[in-house]
């Protein structure tokens, strides 16, 4: 995780545990809060969108660009690893 | 005098009536006639005529008739004559009324006062009478009726009728009293329009409310949704119950260690999601260094150098990633080695090349190119690495020779804590550094077994048996020197130090072995004693590489320290080519993709390239990687699938660079060579190529070419 965060561009790391509640994070607690909140309800739901086309298949990763960054997401069944990036520098 | 007004309107009434009337029927008649005109174009009818009709010329139907409204009645015969028979004249009637009695309906009404109504008021007969406030009224109602009866009968007879009425309504007044006394007496005639309502109240009940409100009952919202793979999963989850229960059943007897099974159960769990995190974790960084390196991933996938394509028989190289780890910084590159199976992961080993260093340890290292920026896998060992090889039918094997002389084998799916196997640091060793080390096939037991050479002079034959290694020493390089004397008398035959191993492709087991004085010999693993072939002098200085062609397997080229690549043919005393670059050479390969064209690295930190297709004696592409003052180039590493190389320096950075479309030319087939496949063609080109180069065998040997640099 020091790693990861240790990379250019890398704005932030969340540790978010299976009910939401973020375990670890080098953000400030509102932003990670709303981080968490908001990336485990989007992941819940791209996985259910995958695993209903094909009900063996299942999330892996999910990668979300936006203008100013990117956010990995890395859903689990008990945990979400969100990572954010600024690309550009 | 009510009587008299109401009298005297009905007579007006019938006036005005017989003098309209006329009028009337002439508005009538020319409303119809207008309809009639008028209707024509609405419905699209025609006018039946009556044959008799008169035939009227158009000027006389547009000819308009005045009609004139009189007040007098022309229908009323105003001189009507009677014959008197009495005067014997004709006697002047009186016109005829303008009366017209269309309904006459005699009434049932009585005047109280007339005999009639007497008798009935005396009880003889129950008749619906009036009661008396509207009897009265009645009777002047009744009177006028008469009186119209009368004037219908006898019209002229008004006057004398109009004063008899006159005089009886006063009389009526006059008697109203007395006969309201005298009609109590009689028969009292129920009125209906008379009567009274009864009611009575009852006593109402007073309205009561009483409630009571309960607690009410806790109530919680719960919704979810459900998707096929949420019954997916459901099913899945009952099964594998069943499954369960099913071998409980079997297992029944034997159910005792129940605790430390959960403990067990746990601890899996724990350590598969540690495992998954670990692996997201991994994909996250990848997928980080992706963007920041976005711009070389594209290019390195995607560009060609354009300019290419003007420059004939020069290609270039395009600099890619730098990987490098932060604790070997100080060490050489001394082995690179792709892995068979993904072509993107390659292995480095760093030591030291210069024995004046005092680095002592030494580490391995695999990186991705999916992550650039830290090595995949890392294993730190007590020696310095001088060697290493991937098997390629176990790619999760990886051997590694270190400078101490020990060997160690790593499969690279677990930790790298330690090897799997491990030569025994007292028995089973080289005396010296392991300069080159490779897989060899598969022993008949089914065993893995490998080759290594090492500066003390020994080629030895590693079997992977199932716990340890066991080691055959193969062949013992001697010197063809007299030996000479030892400190007590003794005569030492002395070794030559093996520094690279080369494996025949085709037959394996003939190798080649070069060595620190620059001698090549040819070996056969079946005779450890007799070396099959000795190229003597055939570098001045040690040797460093030895490589087979790709595509021909009697073809090599070696790289030494006396500045020249030679290319040789089997049994050939004298080399094909020479090159002599000026510099050490560290390292040399041949292309996977071609048969002519190969690479090789000098201590300058140039990268050198040549096409012996294109050029036999100047290399096509040379180009300087690294600062010359700085850095070393040690070792290189062509790439099986795509068109890059990689290449490792004295400071433990591993350099990638993409060939450029120049440098990857691949023969075109002509329309008669349509059916071969590329690797005939390339062995094809590789034999024209030779046939030019073999004849002068019978010439003095071709000069060396100093390539200007």
């Amino acid at each position: 995780m020091k790693r990861i965060q240790s990379h250019k561009g890398v704005v932030g790391t969340i540790v978010v545990n299976a009910e939401g509640i973020p375990i670890k994070s080098t953000l400030d607690n509102t932003t990670t809060v709303q981080y968490a909140g908001l990336i485990s309800q989007l992941s819940d739901k791209a996985r259910s969108v995958v695993r209903d086309l094909d009900p063996t298949n299942d999330l892996t990763f999910l990668r979300i660009r936006s203008k100013k960054h990117e956010i990995m997401v890395a859903p689990d069944k008990e945990f979400i690893l969100i990572v954010i990036q600024n690309p550009v520098d | 005098m009510r009587p008299s007004v109401t009298k005297r309107t009905p007579s007006k009434v019938t006036e005005l009536s017989t003098k309209e009337l006329p009028r009337h029927i002439s508005f009538l008649k020319s409303r119809v006639d207008l309809g009639g005109g008028d209707m024509d174009w609405l419905k699209g009818k025609v006018l039946l005529k009556p044959e008799d009709q008169l035939q009227l010329s158009e000027a006389e139907l547009q000819e308009e008739i005045a009609r004139v409204l009189t007040i007098h009645n022309t229908r009323v015969p105003d001189s009507l004559v009677e014959w008197s028979w009495k005067l014997k004249n004709f006697i002047l009637l009186p016109p005829p009324p303008h009366l017209v009695t269309v309904l006459n309906v005699p009434g049932s009404l009585l005047h109280k006062d007339s005999e009639e109504a007497k008798i009935q008021l005396a009880g003889g007969l129950v008749v619906d009478t009036p009661f008396e406030e509207t009897i009265g009224h009645d009777d002047e109602e009744e009177r006028e009726e008469e009186e119209e009866e009368e004037e219908e009968e006898e019209a002229d007879i008004e006057e004398p009728e109009e004063m008899k009425d006159h005089k009886e309504p006063e009389h009526e007044h006059e008697h109203e009293d007395e006969e309201e006394i005298e009609k109590v007496k009689p028969k009292k005639i129920p009125n209906q329009f008379n009567f009274c309502e009864r009611a009575a109240l009852t006593y109402t009940n007073p309205m009561r409310e009483i409630s009571t409100q309960t607690i009410p009952p806790p109530t919680g919202t719960f919704n979810t949704y459900v998707f096929q793979w949420t019954i997916f999963d459901e099913y899945q989850a009952y099964f594998a119950q069943q499954q369960r229960e099913k071998e409980k059943e079997r297992r029944l007897p034997v159910l005792q260690l129940k605790k430390e099974d959960v403990k067990k159960k746990a601890q899996i769990e724990s350590t598969a999601l540690t495992y998954r995190m670990l692996q997201a974790a991994k994909t996250l960084e990848r997928m980080v260094n992706q963007n920041i390196f976005d711009e070389i991933a594209q290019d390195y996938r995607y560009w060609d150098d354009p300019s290419d394509e003007f420059k004939v028989g020069e290609g270039s190289l395009l600099p890619l990633w730098k990987f490098n780890y932060e604790k070997t910084k100080k060490h050489d590159v001394t082995d690179l080695c792709f892995n068979s199976r993904y072509y993107d992961l390659f292995a480095v080993s760093y030591g030291t090349m210069s024995f004046s260093n005092l680095i002592t340890n030494g580490t391995v290292c695999l990186f991705s190119l999916k992550n650039p920026s830290y090595p995949e896998w890392i294993c730190p060992t007590e020696s310095p690495v001088m060697c290493l090889d991937f098997n390629e039918q176990h790619p999760h094997l990886l051997v590694i020779g270190t400078m101490d002389g020990a060997i160690a084998v790593y499969n690279i799916m677990l930790p790298p804590t330690a090897p799997q196997y491990r030569s025994n640091d007292v028995v089973q060793k080289h005396g010296g550094i392991v300069w080159e080390i490779h897989w060899a096939p598969d022993t008949e037991e089914g065993n893995l077994a490998f080759y290594s050479v090492s500066i003390d002079g020994k080629i030895n034959y590693w079997i992977l048996s199932e716990n340890d290694l066991a080691l055959t020493t193969v062949m013992t390089l001697f010197l063809d020197r007299p030996p000479i004397p030892g400190p007590d008398g003794t005569m030492i035959t002395l070794k030559g130090c093996g520094t690279c191993l080369a494996f025949h492709p085709a037959d394996q087991n003939i190798f080649l072995v070069g060595t620190e004085e620059g001698t090549i010999y040819k070996c056969n693993t079946a005779y450890s004693s007799v070396y099959m072939r000795t190229y003597n002098e055939a570098h001045n200085m040690p040797i460093y590489r030895i490589v087979f062609n790709k595509f021909n397997s009697s073809i090599f080229a070696s790289c030494s320290g006396d500045w020249r690549i030679k290319i040789w043919e089997d049994d050939r005393m004298e080399p094909l080519f020479m090159f002599d670059l000026g510099i050490p050479i560290g390292d040399v390969q041949w292309a996977p993709y071609s048969s002519t064209v190969l690479a090789c690295v000098s201590n300058d930190g140039k990268v050198t390239v040549f096409d012996l297709n294109i050029n036999k004696y100047r290399p096509i592409c040379s180009q300087q990687i690294v600062s010359r003052k700085k850095y070393k180039l040690t070792r290189l590493a062509f790439n099986n699938k795509l068109p890059f190389i990689i290449v490792g320096d004295d400071k433990g950075t591993v350099n990638t660079l993409k060939l450029s479309p120049n440098l990857r030319l691949k023969v075109k087939p002509t329309k008669k060579q349509l059916h071969l496949t590329h690797r005939e063609l390339e062995i094809m080109k590789l034999e024209r190529l030779l046939s030019f180069v073999r004849e002068p065998a019978i010439l003095p040997p071709p000069k060396d070419t100093r390539v200007e640099t």
